[in-house]
């Protein structure tokens, strides 16, 4: 049944989706859909709504390619700008701006309903890297802290003169012993210029000679590692882990690559804790030193001190980076007028001067010379 | 432009008998509100319509009932700079996921731009295809990759000679999916470009491609690089034969013989520059190594970390190194890649018609150096206007009178900012790809012509297209070539 159709009519080509072959037509526009005129052959109409074309419908478009869904494989190709600008009025989902929207919508919303439940995470304080971290079963964090010390202590030697070991024994039972938590802590002590402790998955901690070299004290060495205490019984190493494999795993398929995620200590050795972190451990290491009866001013007179030696120069004096302990666990301000804010208690020496003696010269040569 | 459309002409005289077009294209309509862009749209459609009147080829010809020249010819996309913006920004606000649908709308407007005899090829490809394809890749290859090889790291432990072998097993897998990947993208293209209503098609196994892709690989090592044209002919071959248009099936009889003159001067080109560049890196990795020695027994003998101006610095050094042996590759291959190109073109077929392509050496450096700077550029522009947006919003934050955070949420804020930017940065490099991409697609199709004829109502419409997967696997490994 012809269509009558006014107004302008456009020369195209036609091809049925059978061959590919080409047949010359004309078409107009009705207000039923597109009519394309065939020699010899019946009309076809082509509702507007059911049509589409090669590229999204702009105002510089000079031609259109346009199919019909219920007739797949058949296209039809206008030449003239005038014809699809035409065909944007009478077919408005064809133009470049509703293609978009399409496109677009449901992701807008959905990048909107994640940056709200990050923020919504951030404001809770929530950490997903924390919750995994206290799910991980005990012999995983065991192992983890296994090749963390492995790594640390590689090509060097670990101290581990009889007396040196019971010294370090005695300071850390008299600190877990005083709190509630239960956690047993697993010392090593490092022939290691660098002044620096680490904590590591596990409850297993790092001293170096280097640390126990610049304390003042057995108050100060007790300081420290209450301290790293305290990053254990918050699972602050265990979150690092996975928080660090989190990102490099979101980084490797951000790449598009599929190496590992590579040593787990060197890892562990670029962590730093977060300010929160810090003072988690703080509050850890106040509650042990208070409940064992040793002076907190020994954390803060070994950030101090330790401080004031990167501040001057280093004087060549073997002692290596005394910048680590610092890069790892900042000394803010704001830290140490925490620690100084505690409230005084009666207090013991942390260590007999004979045991300090021993954890002194647990590295062989008296430290500190 | 005169030149180029002379160029058309004189070609398709060469290659067709026919006479001028049959089609009459339309005056414009006398519209009275025209677009805003009218000038540069009439300019346009100027160009097209005698661009056209040159294209549209007869139907008929006496001689050969049924049979169409063909004249390739690309009608350069309009917007493609507006597409470009628009894409970054949408991208940076759906957090990456509308890449898919912009590339997709970029794809549908270079396809757009490709004529046969004035006709357009069609992409029907979908975002959402794209989209599903990454999500297959991410979550069946990717991520079980990682968790294997996480495993594996915990249980033998890194720096092992088990993990190392793990390692290694690792990337010979990497590079069997390499090839099969290259293939399925290939297939899945062509069986989205369509032209007068027929589909292109890839059949074959993309596993067989795959296995080629990966064996001849390890030959490269083995000859000092001399099998390279040997093995570019042999996947060429066999990517060729299993294209088809419609039911019709390219062929190639190229052989390898010829590649191998401007091989060899490819060849000792690149074993000069590359003992140059070796020679650059071993002189300065001494001259690194005797000033970290002297730096170590400044400290009496213990090792020292190097601060980070010294690390910014090594890690700069690498970079330029690798940019500098990226550019030295680009410009020595171009004369035997452009020799490749022009070779293959002349021994493609379909049915009656052949393939030339003019595509030259000066030509693929230019096309390829501008768009290195067209990229740099884009990315310059957007690190520059982000971070300078930055750099006046952390005093804002900073101020206690104005946003009122104390150090720990200022320290937050800052760290957001940085993510922000550090993500904005990443997609900038990419910004302008549409750009290129069209810039390169054209120099290629632009050099492109046919020789001989097509029996048009003899090809039919193949089956359609079974993968409905996208192409998950080559954006996975990004080596999608357009
Ligand atoms: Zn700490």
């Amino acid at each position: 049944m012809p269509y009558d159709t006014e107004g302008p009519r456009f020369d195209g080509r036609f091809s049925d989706g059978q061959t590919a072959a080409a047949h010359n037509v004309r078409v107009a526009f009705h207000e039923r859909g597109l009519v394309i005129l065939r020699d010899g052959e019946e009309q076809l109409i082509w509702p507007y709504g059911a049509l589409a074309t090669a590229e999204p419908l702009s105002t510089h478009a000079v031609d259109a390619l346009v199919s019909y869904r219920y007739q797949p494989g058949a296209s039809l190709f206008v030449p003239s700008g005038g014809f699809a600008r035409r065909l944007a009025e009478l077919a408005p989902h064809l133009t470049t701006s509703a293609a978009r929207r399409r496109a677009a919508t449901p992701w807008l919303w959905a990048a909107a309903g994640v940056v709200v439940i990050g923020i919504a995470i951030s404001a809770m304080q929530l950490s997903p890297a924390r919750t995994i971290a206290s799910m991980m079963p005990d012999n995983v964090r065991n192992a983890l802290g296994e090749r963390t010390i492995r790594a640390m202590t590689e090509g060097r030697k670990v101290c581990e003169t009889p007396a040196g070991l019971r010294a370090v024994d005695t300071l850390s039972h008299r600190l877990t012993g005083a709190v509630p938590t239960g956690n047993r802590f697993q010392i090593t002590v490092v022939d290691w210029g660098l002044v620096n402790a680490f904590a590591t998955p596990g409850n297993r901690i790092v001293l170096t000679r280097g640390l126990i070299a610049k304390a003042g004290g057995p108050d100060e060495v007790a300081g420290v590692l209450a301290h790293e205490m305290g990053h254990g019984i918050e699972l602050h190493p265990e979150t690092g882990i996975v928080r660090s494999i989190g990102l490099a795993a979101a980084v490797e398929l951000m790449l598009g690559g599929g190496g590992t995620v590579g040593n787990l200590g060197a890892m562990l050795l670029q962590l730093s804790y977060s300010r929160q972190a810090e003072r988690e451990a703080d509050e850890r290491a106040l509650d042990m030193l208070r409940g064992a009866g040793i002076s907190a001013n020994g954390i803060a007179d070994f950030f101090r001190r330790i401080e004031g030696l990167s501040a001057g120069s280093n004087e060549g004096d073997g002692g290596g980076g005394v910048t680590g302990m610092l890069s790892t666990h900042p000394a803010t301000a704001d830290r140490l007028r925490r620690i100084a804010a505690a409230p005084r208690y009666p207090s013991t020496p942390a260590l007999s001067p004979a045991d300090w003696q021993a954890m002194k010269t647990m590295c062989g040569t008296p430290a500190g010379e | 432009m005169a030149r180029r459309a002379m160029d058309q002409i004189a070609r398709l005289r060469a290659t067709s008998s026919g006479s001028a077009g049959q089609l009459q294209l339309p005056c414009l309509p006398a519209e009275a509100a025209r677009p805003r862009h009218a000038l540069v749209t009439l300019q346009r459609e100027a160009r097209v319509t005698a661009m056209d009147r040159f294209h549209s080829v007869p139907i008929t010809t006496g001689a050969n009932p049924g049979r169409e020249a063909l004249a390739i010819s690309w009608l350069k996309p309009f917007g493609m700079l507006g597409l470009s913006l628009y894409n970054f920004v949408m991208r940076i606000l759906t957090l990456g996921i509308y890449h898919f649908w912009g590339k997709t709308e970029v794809r549908r407007r270079v396809w757009s731009a490709i004529r046969v005899n004035g006709e357009p090829l069609e992409y029907t490809g979908t975002g959402r295809e794209l989209f599903l394809g990454f999500l297959l890749i991410l979550w069946g290859v990717l991520v079980p990759v990682m968790l294997l090889s996480l495993g594996m790291a915990l249980l033998l432990g890194p720096g092992t000679t088990a993990f190392g072998a793990f390692q290694v097993l690792l990337y010979a897998g990497f590079m069997l999916l390499t090839g099969i990947a290259i293939h399925r993208a290939q297939r899945f293209r062509l069986s989205r470009t369509r032209w007068r209503g027929i589909r292109a098609g890839l059949d074959g196994s993309s596993w067989t491609y795959g296995w080629t892709y990966f064996w001849t690989l390890l030959t490269l090592p083995l000859t000092l690089g001399w099998s390279a044209p040997w093995r570019s002919t042999k996947l060429q071959r066999l990517m060729t034969r299993d294209m088809r248009f419609g039911t019709q099936h390219f062929t190639f009889s190229a052989s390898s013989k010829p590649l191998y003159k401007p091989f060899a001067l490819y060849w000792v080109a690149m074993a000069a520059a590359a003992i140059g560049f070796l020679a650059i890196v071993a002189g300065s990795g001494a001259a690194y190594s005797t000033l970290m020695q002297a730096k170590i027994d400044e400290n009496g003998g213990n090792p020292v970390d190097l601060d980070t101006a010294e690390i910014a610095g090594l890690v700069l050094t690498i970079y330029l190194a690798l940019f500098v042996g990226g550019l030295l590759y680009v410009v020595l291959s171009a004369w035997y890649r452009a020799a490749t190109m022009r070779h293959f073109a002349r021994h493609t077929h379909l049915e009656g018609a052949g393939f030339e392509s003019t595509v030259s050496a000066r030509g693929l450096l230019w096309i390829a150096l501008t768009n290195y700077a067209i990229l740099i550029f884009g990315a310059t522009l957007v690190t520059l206007v982000a971070g300078g947006a930055a750099y006046a919003a952390l005093p804002l934050l900073a101020d206690p009178a104005m946003a009122g955070l104390d150090e720990e949420n200022f320290g937050r804020a800052a760290s957001a900012i940085s993510v922000i930017l550090g993500f904005v940065l990443v997609l900038s490099l990419g910004m302008l790809l549409p750009i290129t991409q069209a810039r390169s697609t054209g120099y290629l199709i632009r050099n492109l012509s046919v020789i001989g004829s097509l029996d048009m109502a003899s090809i039919a419409a193949g089956a359609e297209p079974t993968s409905k997967r996208g192409e998950g696997l080559a954006q996975a490994f990004d080596i999608d070539a357009l």
